[in-house]
């Protein structure tokens, strides 16, 4: 009896194990990990040739229609979008970076991305030409969500990121223009952009990721590879040669004093950037300064001066990606005005995003066949005031 | 009167009545050649002799033999075109040119452009990556089928 019960729990456990083994299996897609399905698209991207790669960009900027060869690249692509589709939606992505690499860390999916990214927006026109415009949207969104799993690993991917908003960014003033009104679309794309601007990619993170990293590079021993990855054309003045001949001849003292001044050169960078842009873009361009000015005198600073990028100009392009993005959800706000009134509102709706350049309201101005959304404050770099224009569609 | 006016008299008064065989002409003949030979040589050997005679003449025929033998060693030797010099991303392997500081570097000399030409000329470099493998072809790989 005992033998018979024996068997029948062995007969159980068996069972009840291979049902747990195919369930685990069966609930494994998709990942927790976005990265790997980006890797997976990836292996298996066509890129275009020089003549649809040049077709696409002329697209882009509106200057032809979508065409055969477009359309051929992106069928020979569908199981690519697929998956980086599946990809961007997922929360996580960790893309295994080697951080003990320090900034020789690889990156190889940062062309891949923005491939992926533009075959999006080819095909976000095509649909738009086809007059789906919500899944037109739906496919900028998807470069939204795409930039935000990259961006704040490092600033060389938080820049590669802005520069997919603003492709984005683009497209959906593009089709809000064009669209005809639908309330329903309207809501929709309101409660996206939400939730993108929740997730929305922080510069401070990326500095933060630069820092810790960098620190790693700072030593006599990863000298000389960190040098040959800067390569020779940054090499521009007799200050910087000797600057590098300095740290070439540098010991462990050198090198100690240079990773303490450079993570309070860091810290302090990271402390402007929560300012506002405008106080923020001068304490930026102050800290540069002062180490530009002590690395000639100071040689624990040289390391600082060699490393640390136009930090005022990375923020400038963090402020116009978060300006453009606020002028869409604004700008939506208002077309949903249009949409229940059937006429464009005589002033800003109340409680709407910012000019992040100002920290102030869009100026608001109704033109002849729609609307502008006028910043206040000015890119401090190119001296220049942005405005972006929206149409309302007849 | 000199022997050749002689006979140019000779010739112009009365014509010679002279009877040649063929030994005759071969002798004649062989005499002319001889004679001739002997004025060329004369004539060559004074020439050289003339332009050697001077120092200057020497120096000058000196390096016009030496720039003549320059110039031949310039044509059938010409200099290799001196390369220029590379820059760091050609010479760089594509794994360095993907990494995040050659990116960085990249960003500040040309923006997201330049970000994209280095990464796609490493991915070029790394060579064509399969794009598709049907069944069969992974078939006849695995199995030799």
């Amino acid at each position: 009896m005992k033998t018979v019960n024996h068997k029948k729990l062995v007969k159980t456990m068996c069972i009840l194990l291979t049902v747990l083994t195919f369930a685990s299996v069966a609930g494994a897609y998709p990942p927790d990990n976005a990265a790997v399905l980006y890797y997976k698209a990836f292996l298996m991207l066509q890129e275009p040739s020089e003549e649809v790669k040049n077709m696409m960009r002329e697209m882009r900027e509106g200057k032809i229609k979508s065409n055969d060869q477009i359309k051929q690249h992106l069928q020979d692509n569908r199981n690519v979008m697929e998956f980086a589709e599946a990809a961007a939606e997922i929360r996580q992505c960790d893309w295994g970076y080697d951080i003990s690499r320090g900034l020789g860390v690889l990156m190889p999916e940062l062309l891949n991305l923005r491939l992926t990214a533009f075959m999006f927006t080819a095909k976000a026109q095509i649909l738009a030409e086809e007059g789906d415009y919500k899944a037109a949207l739906s496919k900028c969104l998807t470069i939204h969500k795409m930039a935000r799993h990259m961006s704040d690993s490092l600033l060389i991917s938080y820049l590669v990121g802005a520069s997919l908003n603003n492709l984005a960014n683009q497209r959906i003033e593009d089709f809000l223009s064009i669209m005809p009104e639908d309330i329903e679309t309207l809501v929709w794309l309101k409660s996206q952009t939400v939730s993108i601007s929740v997730n929305a990619p922080s510069i401070k993170v990326a500095m933060a990721r630069e820092k810790e990293i960098a620190m790693q590079e700072l030593r006599r021993e990863r000298i000389d590879s960190l040098l040959e990855a800067m390569g020779d054309d940054f090499v521009t003045d007799e200050i910087t040669a000797d600057a590098v001949k300095k740290v070439r001849a540098g010991d462990r003292k050198f090198f100690k004093d240079n990773r303490e001044y450079y993570a309070g050169l860091m810290d302090d960078i990271i402390v402007a950037l929560d300012l506002p842009y405008q106080q923020s873009h001068r304490k930026l361009d102050r800290l540069n300064d002062r180490v530009q000015k002590d690395a000639k005198t100071n040689p624990a600073a040289i390391m600082a001066a060699l490393l640390v990028p136009a930090n005022s100009r990375v923020l400038t392009i963090g402020t116009k990606r978060s300006t453009f993005f606020n002028a869409i959800r604004a700008a939506i706000d208002i077309y949903i005005v249009k949409a229940k009134t059937g006429r464009l509102p005589d002033t800003l709706p109340a409680d709407l995003p910012r000019d992040m350049f100002s920290g102030e309201d869009f100026e608001y101005e109704k033109i002849k066949d729609g609307f502008v959304l006028r910043c206040r404050g000015k890119d401090l770099d190119k001296d220049e005031i942005y405005q972006y224009d929206f149409k309302v569609s007849k | 009167m000199k022997p050749t006016e002689n006979i140019e008299e000779f010739l112009k008064l009365e014509k010679p009545h002279v009877t040649t065989g063929g030994e005759m002409d071969k002798r004649t003949l062989d005499d002319s050649f001889a004679a001739m030979d002997d004025t060329i040589r004369g004539n060559k050997t004074n020439a050289a002799g003339i332009l050697l005679r001077s120092r200057a003449a020497r120096l000058a025929a000196a390096a016009a033999i030496i720039v003549a033998i320059g110039l031949l060693m310039v044509y059938r030797n010409p200099p290799v075109p001196q390369q220029p010099l590379q820059t760091t991303s050609v010479a760089k392997s594509p794994a360095d040119m993907l990494t995040a500081m050659s990116l960085n570097m990249a960003w500040r000399r040309g923006g997201i452009e330049a970000v994209d030409d280095q990464s796609s000329k490493a991915f070029k470099m790394l060579g064509s990556k399969p794009t598709r493998a049907s069944i069969q072809e992974l078939l006849v790989e695995l199995n030799g089928v």
